[in-house]
Protein backbone atom coordinates (compact mmCIF):
# COMPACT_ATOMS: atom_id res chain seq x y z
CA UNK A 1 0.00 0.00 0.00
CA UNK A 2 1.34 3.60 -0.80
CA UNK A 3 2.58 5.30 2.33
CA UNK A 4 0.87 8.67 2.84
CA UNK A 5 3.99 10.51 1.64
CA UNK A 6 3.77 9.20 -1.48
CA UNK A 7 1.38 11.58 -2.85
CA UNK A 8 4.14 14.41 -2.82
CA UNK A 9 6.61 12.35 -5.05
CA UNK A 10 7.98 14.09 -8.32
CA UNK A 11 7.82 11.84 -11.16
CA UNK A 12 9.70 12.27 -14.62
CA UNK A 13 7.86 12.44 -17.39
CA UNK A 14 9.71 11.53 -20.85
CA UNK A 15 13.03 12.25 -20.96
CA UNK A 16 15.97 13.22 -18.62
CA UNK A 17 16.61 16.63 -19.60
CA UNK A 18 19.69 19.13 -17.77
CA UNK A 19 20.91 22.52 -18.20
CA UNK A 20 23.97 23.38 -16.68
CA UNK A 21 24.31 21.13 -14.06
CA UNK A 22 20.09 21.45 -12.76
CA UNK A 23 17.71 18.89 -13.80
CA UNK A 24 14.89 20.97 -15.67
CA UNK A 25 13.07 17.07 -16.75
CA UNK A 26 9.28 17.55 -17.41
CA UNK A 27 7.87 15.80 -14.40
CA UNK A 28 3.97 15.52 -12.86
CA UNK A 29 4.00 19.22 -11.22
CA UNK A 30 4.74 20.61 -14.28
CA UNK A 31 1.96 18.99 -16.31
CA UNK A 32 -0.50 19.54 -13.44
CA UNK A 33 0.66 23.21 -13.36
CA UNK A 34 0.25 23.66 -17.48
CA UNK A 35 -3.44 21.77 -16.88
CA UNK A 36 -4.37 24.51 -14.26
CA UNK A 37 -3.38 26.86 -16.52
CA UNK A 38 -4.81 25.47 -19.16
CA UNK A 39 -8.19 24.89 -17.51
CA UNK A 40 -8.40 28.22 -16.63
CA UNK A 41 -7.69 29.97 -19.77
CA UNK A 42 -10.82 27.75 -21.44
CA UNK A 43 -12.93 28.82 -18.40
CA UNK A 44 -12.40 32.25 -18.87
CA UNK A 45 -12.79 31.87 -22.71
CA UNK A 46 -15.52 30.05 -22.97
CA UNK A 47 -16.98 31.97 -19.97
CA UNK A 48 -16.88 35.33 -22.03
CA UNK A 49 -17.07 33.90 -25.52
CA UNK A 50 -20.91 35.06 -25.76
CA UNK A 51 -21.38 38.24 -23.94
CA UNK A 52 -25.08 37.80 -22.69
CA UNK A 53 -26.64 40.64 -21.28
CA UNK A 54 -28.45 38.19 -18.99
CA UNK A 55 -25.27 35.52 -18.32
CA UNK A 56 -25.48 31.50 -18.37
CA UNK A 57 -24.03 29.35 -16.22
CA UNK A 58 -20.40 29.66 -16.99
CA UNK A 59 -20.56 33.51 -17.70
CA UNK A 60 -21.91 33.71 -14.79
CA UNK A 61 -19.31 32.24 -13.16
CA UNK A 62 -16.73 33.78 -14.63
CA UNK A 63 -18.46 37.02 -13.86
CA UNK A 64 -18.69 36.13 -10.39
CA UNK A 65 -14.93 35.49 -10.20
CA UNK A 66 -14.40 38.83 -11.69
CA UNK A 67 -16.14 40.39 -9.43
CA UNK A 68 -15.28 38.65 -6.29
CA UNK A 69 -11.38 39.91 -7.07
CA UNK A 70 -12.20 43.14 -8.08
CA UNK A 71 -13.70 43.91 -4.79
CA UNK A 72 -10.89 42.59 -3.25
CA UNK A 73 -8.56 44.06 -4.65
CA UNK A 74 -10.80 47.59 -4.29
CA UNK A 75 -11.05 47.04 -0.89
CA UNK A 76 -7.05 45.91 -0.30
CA UNK A 77 -5.43 48.28 -2.51
CA UNK A 78 -7.97 51.29 -3.07
CA UNK A 79 -7.56 53.81 -5.98
CA UNK A 80 -3.99 52.20 -7.42
CA UNK A 81 -5.54 48.96 -7.30
CA UNK A 82 -6.81 48.53 -10.73
CA UNK A 83 -3.24 48.46 -12.31
CA UNK A 84 -2.85 45.12 -10.30
CA UNK A 85 -6.21 43.64 -10.67
CA UNK A 86 -5.00 40.85 -14.03
CA UNK A 87 -2.05 40.41 -11.72
CA UNK A 88 -4.54 39.32 -8.54
CA UNK A 89 -7.02 37.51 -10.61
CA UNK A 90 -4.35 35.29 -12.48
CA UNK A 91 -3.01 34.80 -8.77
CA UNK A 92 -6.17 33.79 -7.00
CA UNK A 93 -7.71 31.61 -9.98
CA UNK A 94 -4.18 29.49 -10.17
CA UNK A 95 -3.95 28.89 -6.50
CA UNK A 96 -7.80 27.87 -6.09
CA UNK A 97 -8.04 26.18 -9.11
CA UNK A 98 -4.42 24.07 -8.21
CA UNK A 99 -5.87 23.37 -4.70
CA UNK A 100 -8.88 22.36 -5.63
CA UNK A 101 -7.84 20.22 -8.49
CA UNK A 102 -5.49 18.30 -5.68
CA UNK A 103 -8.71 17.18 -4.26
CA UNK A 104 -9.42 14.72 -7.15
CA UNK A 105 -8.41 11.11 -6.74
CA UNK A 106 -5.10 10.48 -8.28
CA UNK A 107 -4.68 14.09 -8.67
CA UNK A 108 -0.93 15.75 -7.84
CA UNK A 109 -1.40 19.16 -5.52
CA UNK A 110 0.83 21.80 -7.15
CA UNK A 111 0.76 24.08 -4.38
CA UNK A 112 1.59 21.26 -1.28
CA UNK A 113 5.12 21.65 -2.67
CA UNK A 114 6.97 24.58 -0.79
CA UNK A 115 9.06 25.26 -4.37
CA UNK A 116 5.75 26.36 -5.85
CA UNK A 117 4.43 28.19 -3.44
CA UNK A 118 7.79 30.35 -2.38
CA UNK A 119 8.43 30.87 -5.64
CA UNK A 120 5.34 33.15 -5.98
CA UNK A 121 5.53 34.64 -2.52
CA UNK A 122 9.49 35.90 -2.97
CA UNK A 123 8.55 37.32 -6.58
CA UNK A 124 5.43 39.16 -4.63
CA UNK A 125 8.38 40.21 -2.34
CA UNK A 126 10.58 41.41 -4.72
CA UNK A 127 7.04 42.73 -6.68
CA UNK A 128 6.30 44.82 -3.85
CA UNK A 129 10.07 46.47 -3.08
CA UNK A 130 10.17 46.99 -6.84
CA UNK A 131 7.18 48.63 -7.22
CA UNK A 132 7.61 50.42 -4.21
CA UNK A 133 10.76 51.72 -4.74
CA UNK A 134 9.57 53.34 -8.24
CA UNK A 135 6.73 54.46 -7.61
CA UNK A 136 7.83 56.41 -4.28
CA UNK A 137 11.74 56.44 -4.44
CA UNK A 138 13.30 56.20 -1.61
CA UNK A 139 10.58 57.45 0.55
CA UNK A 140 9.64 53.67 0.24
CA UNK A 141 12.08 52.86 3.11
CA UNK A 142 9.56 55.23 5.48
CA UNK A 143 7.47 52.05 5.30
CA UNK A 144 10.04 50.78 8.04
CA UNK A 145 9.53 54.19 10.04
CA UNK A 146 6.08 54.94 11.11
CA UNK A 147 5.20 58.29 11.90
CA UNK A 148 5.37 59.49 15.39
CA UNK A 149 8.47 57.10 16.39
CA UNK A 150 10.18 58.57 19.73
CA UNK A 151 13.98 59.23 17.75
CA UNK A 152 15.35 57.40 20.87
CA UNK A 153 12.85 53.91 19.74
CA UNK A 154 14.44 54.47 16.23
CA UNK A 155 16.49 51.48 15.84
CA UNK A 156 14.79 49.12 17.77
CA UNK A 157 11.38 50.13 15.85
CA UNK A 158 13.07 50.08 12.20
CA UNK A 159 15.07 46.69 13.01
CA UNK A 160 11.39 44.98 14.58
CA UNK A 161 9.55 46.56 11.25
CA UNK A 162 12.40 45.01 8.65
CA UNK A 163 11.84 41.91 10.54
CA UNK A 164 8.08 41.77 10.26
CA UNK A 165 8.77 42.65 6.49
CA UNK A 166 11.23 40.08 5.60
CA UNK A 167 8.71 37.39 7.34
CA UNK A 168 5.87 37.88 4.95
CA UNK A 169 7.23 36.03 2.11
CA UNK A 170 8.13 32.47 4.09
CA UNK A 171 4.65 32.56 6.12
CA UNK A 172 2.61 33.90 2.90
CA UNK A 173 3.90 30.24 1.63
CA UNK A 174 4.22 28.44 5.05
CA UNK A 175 0.34 28.67 5.32
CA UNK A 176 -0.08 27.61 1.52
CA UNK A 177 1.65 24.94 1.58
CA UNK A 178 2.07 23.19 5.26
CA UNK A 179 -2.45 23.19 4.87
CA UNK A 180 -2.27 21.51 2.14
CA UNK A 181 0.39 19.06 2.68
CA UNK A 182 -1.03 18.33 6.13
CA UNK A 183 -4.89 17.99 5.09
CA UNK A 184 -3.68 15.94 1.66
CA UNK A 185 -1.65 13.79 4.27
CA UNK A 186 -4.93 13.31 6.77
CA UNK A 187 -7.16 12.13 3.94
CA UNK A 188 -4.29 9.67 2.79
CA UNK A 189 -3.67 8.14 6.65
CA UNK A 190 -7.47 7.64 7.37
CA UNK A 191 -8.20 6.21 3.63
CA UNK A 192 -5.09 3.66 5.04
CA UNK A 193 -7.19 2.96 8.01
CA UNK A 194 -10.22 1.77 5.61
CA UNK A 195 -7.49 -0.42 3.36
CA UNK A 196 -6.34 -2.01 6.45
CA UNK A 197 -9.70 -2.57 8.44
CA UNK A 198 -10.76 -4.03 5.79
CA UNK A 199 -7.78 -6.72 5.39
CA UNK A 200 -8.51 -7.56 8.27
CA UNK A 201 -12.20 -8.98 7.38
CA UNK A 202 -15.21 -9.89 10.07
CA UNK A 203 -15.95 -7.37 12.61
CA UNK A 204 -12.83 -5.12 11.47
CA UNK A 205 -13.83 -4.73 8.06
CA UNK A 206 -17.43 -3.73 9.75
CA UNK A 207 -15.62 -1.20 11.61
CA UNK A 208 -14.20 0.11 8.59
CA UNK A 209 -17.09 2.64 7.77
CA UNK A 210 -16.03 4.97 10.66
CA UNK A 211 -13.09 6.42 8.85
CA UNK A 212 -14.61 6.44 5.91
CA UNK A 213 -17.05 8.20 7.39
CA UNK A 214 -14.23 11.02 8.96
CA UNK A 215 -13.11 10.97 5.09
CA UNK A 216 -16.12 12.24 3.48
CA UNK A 217 -16.21 14.85 6.04
CA UNK A 218 -12.48 15.80 5.88
CA UNK A 219 -13.18 16.21 2.35
CA UNK A 220 -15.72 18.65 2.67
CA UNK A 221 -13.46 20.65 4.77
CA UNK A 222 -10.24 20.13 2.75
CA UNK A 223 -12.68 21.69 0.23
CA UNK A 224 -13.16 24.34 2.54
CA UNK A 225 -9.80 24.68 3.29
CA UNK A 226 -8.85 25.00 -0.24
CA UNK A 227 -10.92 27.96 -0.83
CA UNK A 228 -10.20 29.67 2.09
CA UNK A 229 -6.27 29.52 1.50
CA UNK A 230 -6.59 30.95 -1.91
CA UNK A 231 -8.34 33.80 -0.73
CA UNK A 232 -5.90 34.79 2.44
CA UNK A 233 -2.90 34.24 -0.23
CA UNK A 234 -4.80 36.68 -2.60
CA UNK A 235 -5.70 38.88 0.03
CA UNK A 236 -2.60 38.99 1.94
CA UNK A 237 -1.22 39.90 -1.73
CA UNK A 238 -3.32 42.71 -2.27
CA UNK A 239 -2.45 43.51 1.29
CA UNK A 240 1.42 43.51 0.65
CA UNK A 241 0.94 45.68 -2.34
CA UNK A 242 -0.95 48.57 -0.92
CA UNK A 243 2.05 48.89 1.00
CA UNK A 244 4.02 49.41 -2.19
CA UNK A 245 1.54 52.01 -3.75
CA UNK A 246 1.29 54.34 -0.61
CA UNK A 247 3.60 54.95 1.94
CA UNK A 248 1.93 57.38 3.23
CA UNK A 249 2.48 55.97 7.02
CA UNK B 1 -61.79 38.34 -13.94
CA UNK B 2 -59.66 38.19 -17.50
CA UNK B 3 -55.97 37.24 -17.84
CA UNK B 4 -54.08 40.18 -19.45
CA UNK B 5 -50.81 40.34 -21.12
CA UNK B 6 -48.58 43.10 -20.21
CA UNK B 7 -44.64 42.80 -21.10
CA UNK B 8 -44.87 39.28 -21.42
CA UNK B 9 -46.06 38.11 -18.54
CA UNK B 10 -49.66 37.56 -17.62
CA UNK B 11 -51.57 38.65 -14.57
CA UNK B 12 -54.69 38.23 -13.52
CA UNK B 13 -56.66 41.63 -13.96
CA UNK B 14 -58.33 43.27 -10.74
CA UNK B 15 -62.51 42.50 -10.85
CA UNK B 16 -63.05 46.17 -9.69
CA UNK B 17 -60.49 47.33 -12.61
CA UNK B 18 -62.87 49.38 -14.59
CA UNK B 19 -65.13 50.30 -11.61
CA UNK B 20 -61.24 52.20 -10.38
CA UNK B 21 -62.31 52.57 -6.38
CA UNK B 22 -60.84 49.42 -5.26
CA UNK B 23 -58.44 48.59 -7.35
CA UNK B 24 -56.26 46.55 -4.84
CA UNK B 25 -53.74 44.09 -5.78
CA UNK B 26 -54.36 40.77 -7.24
CA UNK B 27 -52.30 37.80 -6.80
CA UNK B 28 -50.01 37.17 -10.07
CA UNK B 29 -50.89 33.32 -11.29
CA UNK B 30 -48.74 32.62 -14.52
CA UNK B 31 -45.34 32.73 -16.13
CA UNK B 32 -42.48 34.97 -14.03
CA UNK B 33 -44.25 36.47 -11.57
CA UNK B 34 -46.34 33.78 -10.21
CA UNK B 35 -47.65 34.48 -6.49
CA UNK B 36 -46.43 38.05 -6.84
CA UNK B 37 -49.04 40.96 -6.08
CA UNK B 38 -49.48 43.46 -8.76
CA UNK B 39 -52.06 46.03 -8.97
CA UNK B 40 -53.49 47.18 -13.03
CA UNK B 41 -52.11 50.49 -12.76
CA UNK B 42 -48.49 48.99 -12.93
CA UNK B 43 -48.05 51.47 -15.60
CA UNK B 44 -43.79 51.86 -16.41
CA UNK B 45 -43.18 55.36 -15.92
CA UNK B 46 -45.16 56.17 -12.93
CA UNK B 47 -43.20 56.66 -9.85
CA UNK B 48 -42.01 53.02 -8.65
CA UNK B 49 -42.65 51.90 -11.74
CA UNK B 50 -40.41 49.96 -13.82
CA UNK B 51 -38.87 53.11 -15.10
CA UNK B 52 -37.80 53.83 -12.17
CA UNK B 53 -37.16 50.62 -10.70
CA UNK B 54 -34.65 49.93 -13.82
CA UNK B 55 -33.04 53.49 -12.97
CA UNK B 56 -32.36 52.33 -9.65
CA UNK B 57 -30.75 49.25 -10.51
CA UNK B 58 -28.81 50.97 -12.93
CA UNK B 59 -27.24 53.16 -10.94
CA UNK B 60 -26.44 50.75 -7.54
CA UNK B 61 -24.49 48.87 -10.58
CA UNK B 62 -21.01 50.26 -9.86
CA UNK B 63 -17.78 49.20 -11.96
CA UNK B 64 -16.65 46.51 -8.93
CA UNK B 65 -12.98 48.36 -9.94
CA UNK B 66 -14.10 52.19 -8.69
CA UNK B 67 -12.38 53.24 -5.72
CA UNK B 68 -14.62 55.99 -5.17
CA UNK B 69 -16.63 53.79 -2.83
CA UNK B 70 -14.78 52.17 0.05
CA UNK B 71 -16.92 49.04 0.51
CA UNK B 72 -15.91 48.07 4.17
CA UNK B 73 -16.07 44.84 4.28
CA UNK B 74 -14.68 43.12 7.07
CA UNK B 75 -12.73 39.69 6.50
CA UNK B 76 -14.12 36.62 7.21
CA UNK B 77 -13.09 35.09 10.93
CA UNK B 78 -12.22 32.09 9.26
CA UNK B 79 -10.05 33.83 6.82
CA UNK B 80 -8.39 36.40 9.42
CA UNK B 81 -7.81 33.02 12.38
CA UNK B 82 -5.76 31.55 9.18
CA UNK B 83 -3.58 34.11 8.77
CA UNK B 84 -2.44 35.34 12.46
CA UNK B 85 -1.75 31.97 13.66
CA UNK B 86 1.84 31.05 11.81
CA UNK B 87 2.82 35.22 11.91
CA UNK B 88 4.89 34.23 15.55
CA UNK B 89 6.51 31.10 14.47
CA UNK B 90 7.66 32.27 11.04
CA UNK B 91 9.12 35.03 12.22
CA UNK B 92 11.27 33.58 15.06
CA UNK B 93 11.97 30.80 12.35
CA UNK B 94 13.49 33.96 9.86
CA UNK B 95 15.28 35.78 12.86
CA UNK B 96 17.01 32.56 13.88
CA UNK B 97 17.70 31.54 9.92
CA UNK B 98 18.93 35.17 9.58
CA UNK B 99 21.26 35.23 12.86
CA UNK B 100 22.75 31.96 12.08
CA UNK B 101 23.74 33.32 8.94
CA UNK B 102 24.99 36.35 10.02
CA UNK B 103 27.16 34.63 12.80
CA UNK B 104 28.49 32.16 10.62
CA UNK B 105 29.67 35.13 7.78
CA UNK B 106 30.71 37.58 10.84
CA UNK B 107 31.94 34.90 13.25
CA UNK B 108 30.05 36.02 16.09
CA UNK B 109 28.35 33.26 17.11
CA UNK B 110 25.86 33.06 19.08
CA UNK B 111 24.96 36.49 19.46
CA UNK B 112 23.57 38.10 16.51
CA UNK B 113 21.66 34.80 16.14
CA UNK B 114 20.00 35.91 19.67
CA UNK B 115 19.61 39.23 18.62
CA UNK B 116 17.55 38.29 15.45
CA UNK B 117 15.67 35.42 17.25
CA UNK B 118 14.13 38.63 19.29
CA UNK B 119 13.21 40.69 16.93
CA UNK B 120 11.93 38.43 14.65
CA UNK B 121 9.65 37.44 17.33
CA UNK B 122 8.80 41.11 18.04
CA UNK B 123 8.00 41.66 14.27
CA UNK B 124 5.93 38.63 14.16
CA UNK B 125 3.83 39.65 17.11
CA UNK B 126 3.51 43.25 15.67
CA UNK B 127 2.22 41.61 12.71
CA UNK B 128 -0.24 40.08 14.61
CA UNK B 129 -1.69 43.18 16.14
CA UNK B 130 -1.18 45.32 12.88
CA UNK B 131 -3.74 42.65 11.54
CA UNK B 132 -6.12 42.47 14.17
CA UNK B 133 -6.24 46.08 14.24
CA UNK B 134 -7.24 46.05 11.11
CA UNK B 135 -9.73 43.41 11.42
CA UNK B 136 -11.41 45.60 14.22
CA UNK B 137 -11.39 48.58 12.67
CA UNK B 138 -12.61 47.04 9.26
CA UNK B 139 -15.40 45.34 11.98
CA UNK B 140 -16.43 48.77 13.17
CA UNK B 141 -16.39 50.76 10.17
CA UNK B 142 -19.23 47.51 9.08
CA UNK B 143 -20.74 48.15 11.70
CA UNK B 144 -20.96 51.38 11.65
CA UNK B 145 -22.44 51.41 8.02
CA UNK B 146 -25.14 49.09 9.13
CA UNK B 147 -26.39 51.31 11.64
CA UNK B 148 -26.41 54.24 9.49
CA UNK B 149 -27.41 51.95 6.45
CA UNK B 150 -25.24 53.50 3.96
CA UNK B 151 -21.37 52.78 3.69
CA UNK B 152 -19.14 55.32 5.31
CA UNK B 153 -17.10 57.49 3.25
CA UNK B 154 -14.55 58.90 5.26
CA UNK B 155 -12.84 55.81 6.54
CA UNK B 156 -11.08 53.50 4.13
CA UNK B 157 -11.28 50.29 5.71
CA UNK B 158 -7.91 48.54 3.85
CA UNK B 159 -5.35 50.43 4.86
CA UNK B 160 -4.01 50.67 9.22
CA UNK B 161 -3.99 54.27 10.07
CA UNK B 162 -0.80 55.24 11.52
CA UNK B 163 -2.12 54.90 15.25
CA UNK B 164 -2.49 51.34 14.96
CA UNK B 165 0.72 50.77 14.00
CA UNK B 166 2.93 50.10 16.81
Amino acid sequence: MAGPLEQFEIHRIGAPLEVAGLDISFNNAAAYMIAVAGLLTAFVMLGTRRQALVPGRLQSMVEMSYEFVAGMVRDNIGSHGRSFFPFVFSLFMFVLTANVMGLLPYAFTVTSHLAVTFAFAICIFFAVVLIGLVRNGLSFFSLFMPSGTPWILAPLIVAIEVFSFLVRPVTLSVRLFANMTAGHILLKVFAGFIVSLGAGGGVMAALGVLPFAMIVAFQALELLVAVAHAYVFALLTCVYLKDAVDVAH
Amino acid sequence: MRLDRARGRFYVAPASAGSGETAGPATCVWASGFGKRVTSDDDDSRPGGFDERLRKARAARRDPLAADDPGAQADSDLALGLRVGLEIVAGVAVGGFLGYWADRWLGTSPWLMIVFVLFGFAGGVKNVLQTAARASAAADTAARASETGKTDATDDAGGAKPSERD
